[in-house]
Formats: structure tokens, C-alpha cells, sequence
């Protein structure tokens, strides 16, 4: 957890304030419930019991003023991609995005078409890619796992790649 | 043509096309694989046709299924399609019906039918959406898919994208 222990006095922990926050932070990254085309279904199957997103102390929240993380499962297409702007709008610092599938990533297997935009980081700042059409829950996880990474190097100097 | 494609009308399909033959006996009647009788009508024949169909006992076509089009470039045309099956009285008697009726591209328009069939409203919607077909008497012809302010009609053939670049948001 990259904590450092004290073996000196049992039962306490020493260390700093930010790595404190990031690993808070990391460790209850609440996602909105949100879903915008068929990777949510894949998404929905990643947060139910099978796979269990809670055990990494993820649950959805429907508001995007309660939510950490904004997973993007889906196509945006140009009516959409406004409501994705507002609903991250809404997300209170400090937030996320993972793009989920190949259409959040550059519109997959509809790059290129009249009414798509060509990926959700042509709209919101991204930190994730997840790619796969869908991508299997074990892809989201790892996607997950790669997000909490850059949670805890956020405002620490860790050589990449990071120790989890 | 398929070799499956039937040349003459199938059995259960001749009263069908003998009670539009009584009507409109010009009419060109071709039946067509998947139980389909194909017909093409003229779009300033079309409303009174529509209306035959849909009242005439025998037919009795009450259950439109889709309006769709087709961009004929080449030829200058756009076709406007009605896929048309029996839901009430008829509704056990097989068979569905198609109608085509061209339109000029550079301008086309057909009478609606949304006052015979309710639910062409969305669907014409639809085709004026993606193909600019206009729908005299529609009450509401607005775009359904895409944005209001979009400019053109993204499956014509010749549609140009007007959208400008969009570039990578990083934080
Ligand atoms: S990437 Fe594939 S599965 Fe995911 S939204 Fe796009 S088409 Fe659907």
C-alpha cells in the first residue's frame, strides 16, 4: 500500500498527508451509474457479485456530484457527447474518466461515421483507455487497477512503473 | 434476379393482388422471396392508394411496419418505402405488402400517412431526418435523430461532413 510501517511502536503508521489522501481516494472510487451503449452491460457485469466492483470499494452512485469516477461505456455520439460534458461538469474534484471499449476510445468500429464523435477524450480529459469490444470484466478491472496506480503516484515522484 | 425469386404470385397471395388489380389495374405487382407482394406506386397516386389498402376488407393492411428510403443517385431519385403487414381482422391470412414510390431527389416530398397509420409519425420523422424526404401535412416534421441544428441529411449519398476537427482534451 506503500504505507511505511513502524515496527518500533506496534499499531502505528507513519506517513505522508498526500500519500494518505491518494490511497483514500484510490480505495473508494465511486463510479457514476451511467451507461451509454453496450459496454455498459459489460460494465453492469463487472459490478455485480460475479466479478464485484465493491470489493474494491467501488458501488455506482446516480448522481455525478457523488461520484469519484466517470467510466464511459460506450458509444458518444454528437448529442451525447453535450451530456457527457455536463455530467463530468458536474463531477466535484478530484475525478476521473476511464474510457471503456473502442468506441469511448476512438469511436471503434464506428470511427468515422456522421453522427459519432470519435472518442470521449474529444470532449472530456481521459485518464483510463480501456480497449475490447466490450472489454471483459477482467479488462475493466485491470483498467481499474491501472487508475488506482495513478491515484497513488498523484503528487508523488514514483518511478514508473509503480508499485501497487 | 435471385433464382429463389418467385416469378408468380403464390396462392394465398392472389386475392391480394386481385383485389388491388380491381382497382388499379395498371398497377405492376411483382411478389418477391419472404412472402413479400412488391408495388410501385406514383407519389401523387399514393394517399388514395394508402387509404385502399389499409380500408378495403381483403386487404385490410393496418399494421405499418417501417418507412424507409433508398438513394438512387445515379438515377436521381429517392424511393420511399412502405413495409406493410395485417394485424386485425385479416391478421391470419399471410403475406406482406411493400410499396415503393420515387421522388425526385432535388425534390422530394410525398403526402403522409400518418393520419392513416398513427404510427408513420416517427417514422417519417425518420426518413426526412436521414434522407430530407419532406412529408406534406406531417404535424410535427422535425428531426428525430440527429441534433436540430445539424446541416444535411447524413444518408444521402452526396452528404458532406460539416463538422470541424475536434481535438484531444487533456486535463
Ligand atoms: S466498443 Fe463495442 S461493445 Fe463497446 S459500445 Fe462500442 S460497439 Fe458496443
Amino acid at each position: 500500500m506503500g504505507l511505511i510501517t513502524h515496527e518500533a511502536v506496534p499499531g502505528v503508521v507513519t506517513t505522508s498527508l498526500r500519500r494518505l489522501l491518494n490511497w483514500s481516494r484510490k480505495s473508494s472510487l465511486w463510479y457514476m451509474l451511467f451507461g451509454i451503449a453496450c459496454c455498459a452491460i459489460e460494465m453492469m457485469a463487472t459490478g455485480a457479485s460475479r466479478y464485484d466492483f465493491d470489493r474494491f470499494g467501488m458501488i455506482f452512485r446516480a448522481s455525478p456530484r457523488q461520484s469519484d469516477l466517470m467510466i464511459v461505456p460506450g458509444t458518444v455520439n454528437e448529442k451525447m457527447a453535450d451530456r457527457v460534458k455536463v455530467l463530468y461538469d458536474q463531477m466535484a474534484e478530484p475525478r476521473w474518466v476511464l474510457a471503456m471499449g473502442g468506441c469511448a476510445i476512438n469511436g471503434g468500429p464506428y470511427h468515422g461515421e456522421y453522427n459519432i464523435v470519435d472518442g470521449v477524450d474529444k470532449v472530456i480529459p481521459v485518464d483510463v483507455y480501456v480497449p475490447g469490444c466490450p472489454p471483459r470484466p477482467e479488462a475493466l478491472m485491470h483498467g481499474v487497477l491501472l487508475l488506482q496506480d495513478k491515484i497513488m503516484r498523484e503528487g508523488i515522484e514514483i518511478p514508473a512503473p509503480a508499485r501497487r | 434476379m435471385s433464382e429463389h425469386e418467385a416469378t408468380t404470385i403464390p396462392e394465398h397471395l392472389q386475392p391480394v393482388a386481385a383485389a388491388l388489380r380491381d382497382r388499379y389495374p395498371d398497377l405492376s405487382i411483382t411478389p418477391k422471396p419472404g412472402d413479400w407482394l412488391e408495388v410501385k406506386v406514383e407519389a401523387d397516386a399514393s394517399p388514395e392508394f394508402f387509404r385502399y389498402i389499409k380500408d378495403t376488407p381483403g386487404l385490410g393492411f393496418d399494421y405499418l411496419l417501417d418507412v424507409t428510403a433508398v438513394d438512387y443517385i445515379n438515377e436521381g431519385k429517392l424511393q420511399v418505402v412502405y413495409h406493410l403487414a395485417r394485424m386485425g381482422a385479416d391478421a391470419r391470412k399471410r403475406g406482406k405488402l411493400v410499396v415503393k414510390v420515387d421522388v425526385p431527389r432535388d425534390n422530394a416530398r410525398v403526402r403522409t400517412v400518418v393520419d392513416i397509420w398513427p404510427t408513420a409519425d416517427f417514422l417519417e420523422r425518420e426518413v426526412y431526418d436521414m434522407f430530407g424526404v419532406v412529408f406534406e401535412g406531417h404535424p410535427d416534421l422535425r428531426r428525430i435523430l440527429m441534433r436540430e441544428d445539424w446541416v444535411g441529411h447524413p444518408l444521402r449519398k452526396d452528404y458532406v461532413d460539416h463538422r470541424p476537427k475536434r481535438t484531444r482534451v487533456t486535463r
